[in-house]
């Protein structure tokens, strides 16, 4: 399924297939948004952590790479906080097993959350896992 | 992806970010490098503007099977985003960033 995608002043929704490949032209929509609004470069690259993180769990663990699934991203940018939110169409996750684990740096997976976490200032799951939500500063 | 090799070091430029669509061919490329007996290699990410997970979880199995043969794993020329980064996730403790 081609991404449908679209801005609306200061709110962006973005529905697309469960490929990896859909990410990257995603990202550089949000990117020039942020650049037009004046986000710092740190701010910018925060952001793009948080929802290459987010899409790449969405499609790669919730959506298990099935180009029939459908992941949906959106955002919105408020004065002094932007919420993201990304939702697959997965059986979800026990997210409350991993929200306190402290990754061990030299496992080669299993970082995720911890990214999450260390670049938002809150990360919160719906009760069964398939819906994520982000909020960090402006 | 370049690498230039000088004796048992090679140092690797890859020429785009390292995110999770890329990570399976650079991780032939790179386990190549280290079947042909490379066991150091200088990471430059010059052209490097970020790393995810998948990403990070390449390095760090690179850094491990480098570690395992007396090996080590550097990383260099990355960008203050990326130096942060590292420092997050705790692994300026286990390679050198520059």
């Amino acid at each position: 399924m081609n991404p449908k995608s679209r801005w609306e002043k200061n709110s962006y929704t973005a529905e697309f297939s469960a490929e990896l490949e859909h990410i990257e032209p995603l990202w550089k929509e949000v990117e020039a948004k942020l650049v037009a609004r004046g986000f710092l470069e740190k701010k910018i690259f925060a952001v793009q952590i948080l929802i290459r993180e987010a899409l790449n769990n969405a499609i790669c663990h919730g959506s298990k790479n099935n180009a029939e699934k459908t992941v949906r991203l959106e955002i919105s940018i408020g004065a002094h906080e932007m919420f993201i939110t990304v939702r697959d169409q997965g059986p979800g996750f026990d997210w409350r097993i991993h929200m306190h684990d402290e990754a061990d740096p030299l496992l080669s997976s299993g970082r995720g959350v911890g990214l999450l976490k260390a670049y938002a200032l809150q990360v919160a799951y719906n009760d069964r896992g398939n819906v994520l939500y982000l909020t960090l500063h402006t | 992806m370049e690498h230039v090799r000088d004796g048992n070091k090679v140092t690797v430029s890859p020429k785009r970010d390292i995110v999770s669509i890329c990570v399976p061919e650079l991780r032939d490329k790179l386990f190549a490098l280290v079947e042909g007996g490379t066991n150091e290699v200088m990471l430059d990410l010059t052209q490097v503007g970020i790393i995810d997970s998948a990403g990070l979880g390449l390095l760090i199995a690179l850094h491990n099977t480098l570690e395992e043969d007396k090996g080590t794993l550097e990383v260099c020329n990355a960008s203050e985003n990326l130096v942060e980064l590292f420092r997050i996730m705790r692994l300026d403790k286990h390679f050198t960033v520059r």
